[in-house]
């Protein structure tokens, strides 16, 4: 299934309200607790300037994606785009692993097929 | 970690759509394995860097990893370009925890765009995404005098105050 992509959601202002713009903060510091050990804490500085990053990184990839698909004269982001975007933009260490786990959907999606036919 | 659940896992994707939507044209849409691929390099992405911050605070026998420790992760781990914007980001941050809200709107409204990119291919051009609003990165710091070397500034100001964004195209007097 494809998700239709919208307009903006900036007002008339052009400012754009955090839960737009940002990962909820909550989520973030839980996935970096569960990287820390038990005792350790984390700032709401750090969790900030985290959640901040991670932002830009996922517009970042997706506007190198977004761009290769204009080249191509798509209009469906796919996850080949992804991790295409990811080899592109330096992140190799990333996009293979992810090309190796969408192939192994892939396969199990079919052989999941084949079991019900 | 075997017995952790999926919202644990990975950042909701309701938000990480909401975030590739202020990206994308109007007309595009997004694949359910983009949505996922995306999604899966998010989580990847934080543990990468927490890890990193960590074995930093468990050699300075510290039990709380701080925004510095974030920025001198990405510093180690080759995302050198983040760290210089962020630290600026930090310390603006810093110094309007004190104002009011509606002054800290105004000064981020009314400041032109500050992007950062990460070290690219060679071949690679970084992306146009000035059009995605009101980041971490769209303020300028020179008129908030983050470039003066301030004895009172605190966290990573020295860091910020040495950092010259026009070094790359100075030249020596002749």
């Amino acid at each position: 299934m494809e998700d239709s992509i919208g307009g903006s959601s900036s007002n008339d202002n052009n400012i754009i309200k955090e839960q737009d713009r940002l990962l909820p903060i909550a989520n973030v510091g839980r996935l970096m607790k569960q990287i820390l050990p038990q005792n350790a804490k984390i700032s709401k500085e750090a969790k900030e300037t985290m959640q901040e990053c991670v932002s830009e990184f996922i517009s970042f990839v997706t506007s190198e994606a977004s761009e290769k698909c204009r080249k191509e004269r798509r209009k469906t982001v796919n996850g080949d785009d992804i991790c295409w975007a990811l080899a592109t933009l330096g992140f190799d260490d990333y996009a293979e692993p992810m090309r190796r786990k969408s192939r192994t959907k892939i396969q199990e999606a079919s052989t999941n097929q084949n079991d019900l036919c | 970690m075997a017995g952790v659940r999926e919202q644990d896992q990975y950042m909701p994707i309701a938000n990480v759509i909401r975030i590739m939507r202020r990206i994308l044209p109007a007309h595009a849409k997004i694949s359910d394995d983009a949505k996922e691929t995306i999604q899966e390099c998010v989580s990847e992405y934080i543990s990468f860097i927490t890890a990193e911050a960590n074995e930093r605070c468990q050699r300075e026998q510290r039990k709380t990893v701080t925004a510095e420790d974030v920025l001198w992760a990405m510093e180690k781990l080759g995302f050198d370009n983040y760290a210089h914007p962020l630290s600026l980001y930090l310390h603006r941050y810093r110094k309007t925890e004190g104002e009011p809200a509606s002054a800290r709107r105004a000064s981020a409204s009314a400041s032109p765009s500050m992007q950062m990119h990460p070290r690219t291919h060679p071949h690679s051009h970084p992306p146009n995404y000035s059009h995605h609003g009101f980041g971490m990165f769209d303020f300028d710091p020179s008129s908030q005098g983050f470039y003066r070397d301030d004895a009172s500034s605190s966290g990573s100001g020295g860091f910020v105050a040495s950092f010259d964004p026009y070094a790359n195209i100075k030249r020596d007097p002749l």
